[in-house]
């Protein structure tokens, strides 16, 4: 990297990594906040680039278009990949020969959206469990609500938020735990 | 005659408090398992030093899971006389209310909002 090049010798650079980004986002046909991003990226790539920079081998201004050039073909390609492992189909529209039926339709709760993301997908496991915790919730002594809610919220000094001491709220949630245990909710253990 | 569960392989001894109420959450009314054999006064005075120190210990939790247990009446306590100074302490699921009361979640539910 030349030793001279100053933040004014970057200015044009910015101008120019702008007006890649806004020709890729129009290309791609990416909504237009995404070129700030894309700018980012291509100056990310030429920063680390610029050690290799020769001077004798031709202006800045010329290797930074080379090096945005390079970096927008592999960005759109990238895109591009990422689009073609993805079904262009939404949910609403109408399954071929379905006689009305849509894609969502279709889809099994555990297979859709709420399962990729980790939520329960079988309603009536989930409405098991509800009866087994309201069933389970009266082995649970009144004194440890105030700290199985502050648990509950995530608090991260939960102990104190009951008013208790760290071993005595230690003790109390083993002691629900084996209550919960007891009382058939087979996930605390 | 005890009952085993195959889906709760903890409630094979050694019994421990946490297997006890596993095996209590997943027993019907009427099924049973031994928690201890021999003579429990004896064997969890630390005077006798009947067990090693870490067994006495968990045979301690476990006798008093069991009779808190019992205290809620969640199980029966039973013991079945082998010999002199031998027992069987056996505990026996009882029937659980079959209504519930959702205001204790409903409560815990609203606190933790």
């Amino acid at each position: 990297m030349p030793p001279s090049l100053s933040l004014t010798d970057l200015e044009p650079l910015h101008r120019l990594a702008d007006k890649h980004a806004r020709r890729l986002c129009r290309s791609l046909h990416l909504p237009a906040h995404e070129a700030e991003d894309l700018r980012q990226d291509l100056l990310t790539d030429l920063l680390a680039r610029l050690p290799d920079y020769a001077a004798e081998r031709g202006d800045l201004r010329g290797f930074a278009a080379t090096c945005f050039k390079h970096r927008a073909a592999r960005l759109a390609l990238w895109h591009r990949r990422e689009r073609a492992s993805r079904a262009d189909v939404s949910l609403d529209d109408p399954l071929p020969g379905g006689e009305g039926l849509t894609v969502g339709a279709a889809l099994a709760e555990d297979a859709g959206y709420g399962a990729w993301v980790g939520q329960p997908t079988d309603r009536i496991a989930m409405l098991e469990r509800r009866l087994d915790l309201e069933r389970a919730g009266q082995a649970l002594s009144p004194d440890d609500m105030p700290l199985l809610a502050a648990l509950a919220r995530g608090d991260a000094n939960a102990p104190a938020q009951a008013g208790l001491s760290r071993t005595t709220a230690f003790r109390r949630v083993q002691e629900a735990r084996l209550q919960l245990l007891a009382a058939g909710v087979s996930s605390a253990a | 005659m005890d009952t085993c569960i195959p889906d709760i392989p903890t409630a094979a001894a050694p019994l421990t408090d946490v297997a006890l109420c596993k095996w209590l959450g997943a027993a019907a009314p009427g099924d049973c398992i031994t928690y201890h054999r021999g003579f429990l006064a004896r064997d969890i005075s630390p005077l006798t030093q009947m067990l090693p120190e870490p067994d006495r210990v968990a045979l301690m939790r476990l006798a008093g899971r069991a009779w808190k247990l019992a205290d809620a009446d969640l199980a029966h306590l039973l013991q079945r006389r082998h010999g002199d100074e031998d027992y069987e302490y056996l505990i026996v699921a009882r029937r659980r209310p079959r209504r519930a009361d959702p205001r204790v979640l409903a409560r815990l539910l609203k606190e933790a909002a």
